[in-house]
């Protein structure tokens, strides 16, 4: 399967990191679930503004797509394979996307990285800091 | 020919994208703003792939861009997590209007 091949590994590398995000999101909904129950509801003028904008939105848009009328579509197969965008995303040539695919997932590295650091809990010389600056 | 046709698509993206929009009107909880953006994200990359299919299918340009997009979005939700993890620390609440210390 997929991970036979090195587009594969790599892809599936990749998706790991994604997923694991993805755990990250849910547990963050479990943890502060208790602080939402007593959270009061949006007030109403502001839910009916929200609501009027969205349905002008939508409607203004639907509009625009029904008198748009995409004609030059082709009819030339359409082939999605993982086989394909395994071999496009790490190929070198001029339609490869292999230099994003590693700068993204550099940018996944360090936001990762970030997000650690930045959660961390402050240790004891930092909350003395924190003080002194207070006073 | 029994295809869905492009704009049944387009409606689809249009009606998520929206619905993402009024929840992020509308929540006061950061996380599900959170996963309000998520859905206009999600939006926008049905209209890169419906666009590829329909107008360019001899390319996969589209379908690219909605790989990254989701790359991009995971990351952003990650930073934004843990954002709001420090922010919960600190004000022992999750609500957007009990953090009024950037408002001005």
């Amino acid at each position: 399967m997929l991970s036979t091949t090195p587009e594969g590994v790599f892809i599936s590398i990749n998706s790991q990191k994604k997923s694991l995000i993805l755990f990250v999101i849910i547990f963050s909904i479990f943890l502060t679930q208790q602080s939402g129950k007593e959270m009061a509801k949006p007030a109403t003028s502001k839910m009916i503004f929200s609501a009027l904008a969205a349905l002008f939105g939508t409607g203004f848009t639907f509009n625009l797509i029904n008198h748009y009328g995409f004609n030059n579509i082709s009819a030339a197969p359409f082939n999605p394979s993982v086989d394909e965008i395994g071999m496009q995303m790490l190929s070198t040539t001029s339609h490869g996307f292999i230099l994003p695919f590693e700068v993204v997932s550099m940018l996944l590295l360090a936001a990762m990285v970030g997000c650690i650091v930045i959660a961390m809990k402050p240790t004891e010389a930092n909350i003395v800091h924190l003080n002194k600056k207070e006073d | 020919m029994n295809e869905v046709p492009l704009t049944h698509i387009l409606f689809v993206s249009t009606a998520l994208f929206f619905i993402g929009m009024y929840g992020l009107f509308t929540r006061r909880n950061i996380i599900t703003m959170l996963m309000s953006i998520e859905l206009m994200l999600n939006s926008v990359n049905i209209n890169f792939v419906a666009f590829n299919k329909y107008l360019f299918p001899d390319k996969l340009d589209g379908l690219f861009f909605s790989l990254f997009i989701i790359t991009i979005a995971a990351a952003e939700a990650a930073m934004a997590i843990a954002i709001i993890i420090n922010l919960y620390r600190s004000h022992q609440s999750i609500d957007v209007d009990d953090a009024t210390e950037m408002k001005f």
